[in-house]
């Protein structure tokens, strides 16, 4: 994957798509192979990988503010032993005006709608300064506005050099904004360029019986 | 207020109020991650733990606080260990170690003859037995493990909260997590004399809990 790629992984349920994504963040260990990020191994880059995780998986209820958050994106470049200074706050804060949440950093995350709680852990993405960003199912139960708020900064990553990997079950995403699409059923259907390898072809090889469905869907006319 | 200040004129008395203040802020400091992380059950659980280490030590003739480390050290790995297998989950591998452990207590106490008077000191504290060394034992572990607490809060706080990040960043989580233990069951060890193993719960788990009715905010919890 070159720097700048816009990855989408698509697949049913099951086909894996998270277990890559946590294999690739080093949280899950591969049983053969190994990943590596400016070909070095990913545990020697672990600090530029950003990790936004699904909604579901984080505890609102745990006593942290947004700015909390954020600021937990800074600590592996902080280092051991080192607090977080006004510089870091700073960042933080501009990292939340940029997500449309200025000057609710004091707020708790629970106090937050979907989108913005989202919005909270793009921040934290933003201030690591990462070189590869791992979303897991980002366009879940989010708006329009939201929406269009995750896709400026997907593209802003994406032209800062920086790789983005985008777990998804939205389809309609995946040919708009990304560049390569991985096809997984427990096995890796396909990887390649988008215009090239999301075809209906393909589709129909990682989602099997459930083809039917996107067969309906206009989507494939439109094809170059 | 003479009935309130007068006990205070004693030794043991003044003994017994040095012990429980430093006691008292270093379980709610330790309790604030035994909370967040949901490890209130692993806290009672090592508190009956280190009982085979209080016998032993009881039997040599040492200090309790010698075996109950050794064996509140070996809780603490002997749960990380085995709730690292994704097929025993964590509070049953907590199950298992403590069970064992205070059975091979009791197994040990039952070969001894007069030892029963104490168990009774175990199980609610001496607080008033607490001697000048102990005070000095005490306030020496309280500052090395709320010294290793602060230097690693930033840490901690991010494994309590987001261990999937903690993990892809690449922070060694197994360690953080033993060592998270270790001072717990150090904690624990150093309360066991004075509270007692029931109590020490209460200790650990009431003032964070009820910090966090009062603040959003772990800075201030703690």
């Amino acid at each position: 994957m070159a720097p700048g790629a816009i990855v989408g992984v698509i697949g049913p349920n099951g086909s894996g798509k998270s277990t890559l994504l946590k294999a690739i963040a080093g949280v899950l260990r591969p049983h053969t192979g190994q990943v590596l990020l400016d070909s070095a191994p990913i545990r020697e880059r672990a600090a530029r990988i950003a990790f936004v995780p699904q909604r579901e998986e984080v505890n609102w209820d745990f006593p942290v503010t947004a700015r909390d958050v954020v600021m937990m994106g800074r600590y592996r470049a902080l280092g051991w032993l080192r607090w977080p200074g006004r510089g870091d706050r700073q960042r933080a804060d501009v990292a939340l005006e940029r997500l449309g949440l200025g000057g609710m950093g004091h707020r708790h995350i629970s106090q937050f709608s979907g989108g913005q709680q989202q919005r909270i852990f793009l921040a934290r993405a933003l201030v690591q300064e990462p070189r590869l960003v791992l979303l897991d199912e980002p366009f879940t139960g989010i708006d329009v506005q939201n929406r269009a708020i995750l896709h400026d900064l997907i593209r802003e990553f994406a032209r800062g050099g920086v790789t983005v990997l985008v777990a998804t079950h939205d389809l309609d995403e995946v040919r708009e904004t990304t560049s390569h699409v991985i096809c997984l059923n427990r096995d890796m259907v396909a990887f390649g360029p988008t215009p090239t390898t999301f075809t209906p072809a393909n589709l129909r090889a990682t989602f099997g019986g459930q083809v039917a469905v996107f067969e309906q869907v206009p989507i494939f006319e439109r094809a170059p | 207020m003479s009935w309130l200040t007068e006990p205070l004129q004693y030794g043991f008395m003044q003994r017994a109020m040095m012990e429980v203040v430093i006691i008292g802020a270093l379980c709610g400091l330790v309790g604030c991650f035994v909370v967040l992380r949901g490890l209130a059950f692993v806290g009672d659980a090592l508190a009956h733990a280190v009982f085979p280490g209080v016998v032993l030590s009881y039997i040599a003739g040492q200090s309790i606080m010698i075996g109950a480390f050794v064996f509140g050290g070996m809780t603490a790995l002997g749960i990380g260990i085995l709730s690292r297998s994704r097929r025993v989950s964590e509070d049953s591998a907590i199950g298992v170690v403590f069970a064992a452990f205070f059975a091979l207590g009791v197994v040990i106490l039952s070969r001894q003859g007069g030892f029963n008077r104490d168990l009774g000191s175990l199980l609610f504290g001496n607080i008033l037995g607490v001697s000048m060394d102990d005070v000095r034992i005490t306030a020496v572990i309280a500052v090395v493990v709320a010294g290793m607490l602060l230097a690693l809060l930033k840490e901690f706080t991010l494994l309590a909260f987001d261990p999937t990040m903690a993990r892809a960043a690449g922070y060694p989580v197994f360690a953080l997590d033993v060592l998270l233990l270790l001072l717990v069951s150090a904690t624990i060890v150093v309360s066991l004399q004075t509270v007692g193993n029931i109590l020490i719960l209460a200790l650990i788990v009431t003032p964070p809990a009820t910090a966090r009715l009062l603040t959003d905010r772990l800075g201030r919890a703690c």
